[in-house]
């Protein structure tokens, strides 16, 4: 009976209603999916114009898809919609909220220049430069807006307000970016850049497991309701996401399939394999974001 | 017995008339030179957990069904017969450093000069950042309004001189409202001859609501523990505090 609450007043808990939901872990997946399809694309255009063509191409055109799904998201989220525009006029620089708005409308006006360049345009073409450069920024800027916008929430809750959750985020929006390319890339039936996509991928993932680990053991050691957190992840509600959608599927099996491939030095990847891997990628990324936005209020603070 | 007398007499008073200067009227606005800083100190040990805070405060603030400004968390301690109930009543801190505050991306929730932590329903998008950057989960969505709602410290009340509602019908009097920055205010005294203390200091939010008795709310909580090696001096935080 020790510590029972015999009564509480939650006001979002209990049935899976937090203040954050479904809406905005798909704004997270899309917003990161086209900046790391913007800075793929970006990558191959400034490598090699030819070798990467269809890369950067279709990475282009991702990004600028993306952003166009991913906004209508966002503002649909708001309980007051139509308010959207205050933000562009009102903006709180404190807020991640105001620079994940101005990033995001960057990046799309930068997606639709880097069409432009792609598809050979001769008025944009002397400015490539400037185009991937801005547009890097802010693909960068999206890519960390989001998590930034988590960590400086607030420290008591400590998967959020943990420092590592930076770089996952920012690595799964890489990871997103590359696996959308290449999953789009290998079911047109092409192969070129595939082996290079996957290569990428392949130090990206392992990197991001060891991150994800770290992540999840430091916010289980900082705090008691890390702890319960961490409990909540590993073996309460959402484990069976975590394990199956996020290790299992998202994680260990593409970094045993591109990293076989690797020391093997399979030099072209086949096509349906390679887009099997990226679909299950993209799922696994989404699943984090479902598991961080989640986890990180999923256990009541009051 | 004439001491029993009087006793009873004043306590009569008291409790049915209010007569206590300090108590009947939170006093002016700025003093000379001085800021106002408003504070709420919630003395649990008279605290009964008869919802009184709760109810006026819906009543007074047409907060809709299903939600509360303010709420009585109840914790049960001990096993059949031997057992205890800790009351928690719960409101916005009106933090010194709001976190709500940093994240509104529109500006709606703002600082008052003299420290209420208030939402302008007006300028609000319902983003619901600042419900994630709140520590103490004590904003909700007005569904209403389809803003972010919370305690206001009832600064309508204040500023007219009146006491906020919670605080007015509290039957313990286990609220204490005034200014923090008055020496001489009856919550000034009041933390100066009482131990208090915040919910979950380590946030760092620094909240203007303090508690006197959170030492065995927390033992309840926790089954007998009551602090964690590195927390000295502070009430350690839980996930349900």
């Amino acid at each position: 009976m020790n510590g029972m609450v015999s009564y509480n007043v939650p006001h979002f808990f209990g049935e899976g209603l937090v203040p954050w939901g479904m809406l905005i872990v798909i704004h997270f997946f899309l917003s990161g999916m086209a900046a790391g399809s913007f800075i793929a694309s970006a990558a191959a255009s400034y490598l090699d114009d030819e070798k990467y063509k269809k890369i950067a191409s279709v990475g282009a055109y991702l990004a600028l898809l993306s952003i166009m799904v991913d906004v209508p998201v966002l503002i649909l989220d708001l309980d007051r919609p139509f308010r959207f525009i205050t933000l562009l006029f009102r903006g709180s620089i404190t807020a991640p909220l105001t620079w994940g708005v101005w990033f995001l409308m960057g990046l799309g006006l930068f997606s639709l220049l880097n069409i432009g360049l792609q598809r050979g345009i001769e008025a944009v073409k002397s400015y490539k430069k400037l185009i991937l450069i801005v547009g890097l920024i802010c693909a960068v800027g999206v890519s960390a807006y989001t998590a930034v916008a988590l960590n400086i929430a607030t420290d008591a809750r400590p998967l959020w307000s943990n420092g590592a959750v930076i770089p996952v985020f920012m690595i799964a929006s890489l990871i997103a970016g590359i696996a959308a390319i290449s999953l789009v890339v290998s079911l047109s039936g092409a192969r070129e850049g595939l082996s290079s996509l996957n290569r990428v991928n392949a130090v990206l993932l392992l990197f991001q497991l060891l991150l994800v680990g770290f992540l999840i053991l430091t916010a289980s050691t900082s705090s008691q309701l890390g702890r319960e957190a961490a409990g909540e992840i590993l073996s309460g509600g959402l484990s069976l996401v975590f394990w199956a959608g996020l290790v299992v599927i998202g994680l260990v099996v593409p970094v045993i399939v591109f990293w076989s491939n690797l020391l093997a030095k399979v030099a072209e990847p086949r096509a349906g394999m390679t887009a099997l891997i990226s679909a299950m990628v993209l799922v696994g990324v989404f699943v984090l974001r479902y598991i961080i936005v989640y986890g990180g209020q999923i256990i009541p603070l009051t | 017995m004439p001491r029993l007398v009087t006793g009873m007499v004043a306590a009569v008073k008291w409790r049915f008339f209010m007569e206590r200067d300090d108590q009947h009227y939170v006093g002016e606005k700025e003093g000379a030179g001085r800021k106002v800083r408003w504070g709420m100190v919630v003395d649990l040990r008279r605290c009964i957990g008869c919802h009184a805070c709760s109810v006026a405060c819906k009543a007074e603030n047409e907060v809709p069904v299903g939600v509360y400004r303010a709420w009585v968390k109840y914790v049960d301690k001990g096993t059949y017969p031997n057992v205890t109930r800790q009351f928690l009543p719960r409101l916005c801190n009106h933090c010194k450093s709001p976190s709500c505050v940093r994240v509104c991306p529109t500006k709606a929730t703002y600082k008052r000069g003299d420290g209420a932590v208030v939402v302008d329903n007006s300028k609000c998008i319902g983003c619901r950042s600042c419900m994630t950057a709140c520590p103490y989960d004590a904003r909700f969505l007005n569904a209403v309004t389809k803003t972010a709602d919370k305690c206001t410290f009832c600064v309508h009340r204040i500023e007219k001189g009146l006491l906020p509602a919670c605080v007015q019908s509290c039957l313990g009097r286990a609220r204490i409202f005034g200014d923090l920055n008055d020496p001489g205010s009856e919550i000034s005294r009041y933390v100066a001859k009482n131990p208090v203390k915040q919910l979950n200091p380590a946030t760092g939010n620094d909240p203007s609501v303090f508690y006197i008795g959170l030492e065995e709310y927390v033992e309840a909580l926790r089954g007998g523990v009551t602090s964690i090696a590195g927390t000295e001096g502070s009430v350690e935080q839980r996930g349900s505090i």
